[in-house]
């Protein structure tokens, strides 16, 4: 827990804005989570599935847009 | 997390070289040595201790620990139905107690577990225990069990094992985890995944108004051979071909008098389609519906019944006449009366010649009697009495008279059989012609006739007129059909010039379609060139910054972790450091490396000496590499590290490749790590126990495992 604090306290010293931190610290709570599920494997599945969320996101726009141009 | 956990008690039934009777090993002083020969059950004791705080964490598949040891690894005695070890610890809240069984029921195995906090809380799930201790089983081999294995990861295996090692010996297992995780993501893939998408995207909008662009000039060039004009490719101009398709449908409906539903004209160019399928639903409706059409298909249909019913009419009056001519043939030897009369004449003649065959055929056989009787006589010349009437006859003369008459008559019968025969023959053919001439007479003409009669009106009513004997049915049909050939050669003319219209109207809304179809294909390369600018797009947009955003914190986490990874590495070596020195000075004296240090970036042990460092496992002999290793697991195991979990080192076989003094300093350094952890050892060495017994000061329990037996396990004597 100490470390987390001292972790935490880094990203406060060298994130930016308050987007930026509020963001880093969701990471760092999500690989903390991961860790308590899995160890290692569970971060990593974690953190590369909130990503893959986001590059799907983008996949789905882009096939939304693809369905305006091709649809009508 | 129970702080400063020391050993109390074990108790080991049927657990590997352990037999049936139940053994308990005091553990409570600060230093336990186990003593005894290559298996006599040392290393057992000190397994049980593991397997009952880690089950099958260190036995099952895949495991570490024992297992990672030895393979084929039994739990239970072959001897025993099962295996039970209970360690009892302390701490100063109270007494924990773990208990784990294994054993069979049949072929099934089952494992219990319990595990009663200093508190008295039952739990039966290992987990339990492992958050308590605050270490898993990696950890616990680590920080708490030393055998060779931990000493060969200290020192030599490769890096990332060594780091791994040192990182549980540092309590940084958890940071490391995260901070490894986090490099594994890598930006770059994300980002090249999102340009991917991004140009992917962008070359199919380029392709599809490509694609666009061909369409509209091949629409043009279609329109312009459809006599339109470059810039006729308008709404306006759209909206204008539209109303004329509307006016000619109009004025169509109007000519063919068909009440077809009012086509709405065109104002909104995205209602093409529908005004499209409406126009196309009328025209359908026109070209089947109109009178032209209707005409003709009637005109046909009166053509083809009027066709066949000539056609069997003059046929059926054929075979009246062929029927008549037949009459006339049989009647031509007489009417049906004349035929019938002279039928009876046959018959009564031949009544006649029977009745006279008949008197011929009766006096034939009297006559040849008697010419035989009369032949048979002697004296045919001498007067005698007739046989018959007895009056006098002459044998002679009467013979002869009878001879002329039998030839007389007998070619008379001859005569009026042939008669006979040619009078049945004459009758029978007359009787054929008879029922011949009546079958003619008295049905097959009348049913001709009336068939006849009957084709004549159903012409009549075709024709719709009466028609009667008097009438030549045939010429009024010829006549009519040349009528009706007529009337259809008009209907063709008219329905050529009806579909010329539709044809019109066809191609206006042909013309229409094309300036639609040059329209939307504008209007959709118009619509790729903005996409850019649609609500889509931007969305698209601010999805990508939010995951660019998100792979920085990922970065920027990575970053902190890392930096709180190093500076915990770096605080807690410089802790422990002055403790590894000293360890490491008390059991290896090498005027050459008075020092031994690890290095936080490489996590690589250096002996050094005057600024000059070496790492160990390019030159340390094996007994003075192992002290390098016992050091740092001294000083940093066990507890030393850790504000929590056990407070206690077990030692399996440390001496391996120390000479007798470096065994001495073992033997004054664990009565020094003894002041603060208890040591729990298992040796066969005797030196050892030795160098045990006269250096340490604290407190100790030797126990020497003795003579082994199958039902009973090691003896095991407490000195």
């Amino acid at each position: 827990m100490e470390e987390r604090l001292l972790v935490e306290q880094r990203i406060n010293e060298i994130a930016g804005d308050a987007e930026t931190v509020e963001l880093t610290l969701e990471i760092i709570d999500e690989a903390y989570r991961g860790l308590e599920e899995g160890l290692s494997e569970g971060v990593f599945e974690r953190i590369k599935k909130r990503l893959d969320d986001a590059v799907q996101e983008i996949e789905g726009l882009a096939d939304n847009i693809r369905e305006m141009i091709w649809g009508g | 997390m129970a702080p400063g956990l020391r050993l109390k008690e074990v108790k080991i039934r049927g657990f590997r070289g352990y037999g049936e009777l139940e053994k308990t090993l005091d553990l409570t002083a600060p230093v336990t040595i186990i003593f005894g020969g290559n298996r006599s059950g040392k290393s057992s004791t000190l397994n049980a201790l593991e397997w009952a705080l880690y089950g099958k964490e260190v036995t099952g598949k895949g495991a570490t620990g024992i297992v990672e040891r030895k393979r084929g690894w039994l739990v239970v005695n072959r001897k025993c139905p099962s295996a039970r070890v209970e360690l009892t610890m302390s701490s100063e809240e109270g007494e924990i107690v773990v208990a784990r069984e294994s054993g069979r029921t049949g072929k099934k195995k089952e494992e219990t577990f319990s595990f009663v906090d200093e508190k008295g809380r039952d739990y039966r799930e290992d987990v339990d225990l492992w958050k308590f201790l605050g270490l898993e089983a990696r950890d616990f081999m680590s920080l708490v069990y030393l055998h060779q294995e931990v000493i060969r990861d200290i020192v030599v295996s490769d890096p990332s094992v060594r780091r791994a090692a040192l990182d549980r010996l540092l309590g940084v297992s958890d940071l490391r985890a995260l901070f490894e995780s986090l490099k594994r993501i890598r930006a770059k893939d994300y980002e090249r995944r999102t340009e991917e998408i991004y140009r992917e995207l962008e070359r199919e909008l380029g392709a599809r108004s490509k694609s666009y662009q061909e369409q509209a000039e091949n629409l043009r060039g279609r329109g312009i051979q459809k006599g339109l004009r470059e810039e006729d490719f308008t709404e306006e101009m759209l909206v204008g071909l539209s109303d004329e398709v509307v006016n000619l449908l109009d004025s169509l409906a109007q000519r063919a008098d068909i009440g077809v539903p009012e086509i709405k004209p065109l104002r909104d160019p995205e209602a093409y389609e529908d005004f499209k399928e409406e126009a196309k639903r009328i025209i359908h409706r026109l070209r089947s519906e109109n009178p032209g059409a209707v005409s003709q298909r009637e005109l046909m249909d009166l053509r083809e019944r009027l066709s066949t019913a000539m056609a069997e009419y003059e046929s059926k009056t054929q075979a009246l006449k062929d029927l008549r001519k037949e009459k006339t043939e049989l009647e031509k030897q007489g009417d049906l009366k004349a035929l019938q009369a002279l039928r009876n004449e046959y018959g009564a003649k031949r009544r006649e010649i029977g009745e006279r065959l008949k008197k011929i055929n009766a006096r034939l056989p009297v006559i040849a009697a008697t010419i035989d009787y009369l032949s048979e006589l002697e004296d045919k010349r001498s007067r005698i009495p007739c046989p018959a009437c007895e009056q006098e006859i002459f044998p002679e003369e009467l013979l002869e008279r009878l001879r002329a008459v039998q030839e007389e008559i007998g070619e008379e019968g001859q005569a009026l059989e042939k008669e006979s025969r040619d009078l049945s023959e004459k009758a029978r053919k007359l009787e054929k012609d008879i029922r011949h001439l009546e079958e003619l007479v008295e049905r097959k003409i009348p049913e001709a006739e009336e068939e006849e009669r009957s084709l004549r009106e159903s012409i009549g009513e075709l024709l719709g007129i009466t028609v009667t004997d008097a009438d030549d049915a045939r010429k009024l049909a010829r006549d009519n059909l040349a009528e009706i050939e007529k009337g259809l050669e008009e209907a063709r003319k008219v329905l050529e010039r009806y579909n010329e219209d539709i044809l019109s109207v066809e191609e206006t809304l042909e013309r229409a379609g094309i300036v639609h179809g040059v329209l939307e294909a504008e209007r959709r390369i118009e619509n790729i060139r903005t996409i850019s600018d649609s609500p889509e797009w931007k969305s698209m947009n601010q999805a990508r910054d939010r995951l660019n955003r998100m792979l920085d914190a990922v970065d920027r986490s990575r970053g902190a972790m890392e930096a709180v990874l190093k500076e915990k590495v770096r605080e807690r070596l410089e802790e422990a450091e002055g403790r590894i020195k000293e360890y490491y000075r008390m059991l290896v004296e090498r005027p050459d490396f008075e020092s031994i240090t690890i290095d936080p970036e490489d996590n690589e042990v250096y002996a050094s000496s005057d600024g000059d460092a070496e790492k160990v496992v390019n030159f340390f002999n094996q007994g003075d590499m192992n002290c390098a290793a016992l050091s740092i697991f001294l000083a940093l195991g066990g507890g030393a590290s850790h504000e929590y979990g056990p407070s206690f080192v077990i030692l399996d076989d440390p001496s391996q490749s120390l000479d007798v003094e470096q065994k001495r300093r073992l033997a004054r350094l664990i009565d020094k790590v003894a002041s603060e952890r208890q040591v729990l050892l298992a040796t066969m060495d005797g030196e050892l126990l030795q160098a045990l017994q006269d250096e340490v000061a604290k407190a100790k329990v030797i126990y020497r495992l003795g003579e082994w037996g199958p039902q009973n396990g090691p003896s095991i004597v407490r000195e």
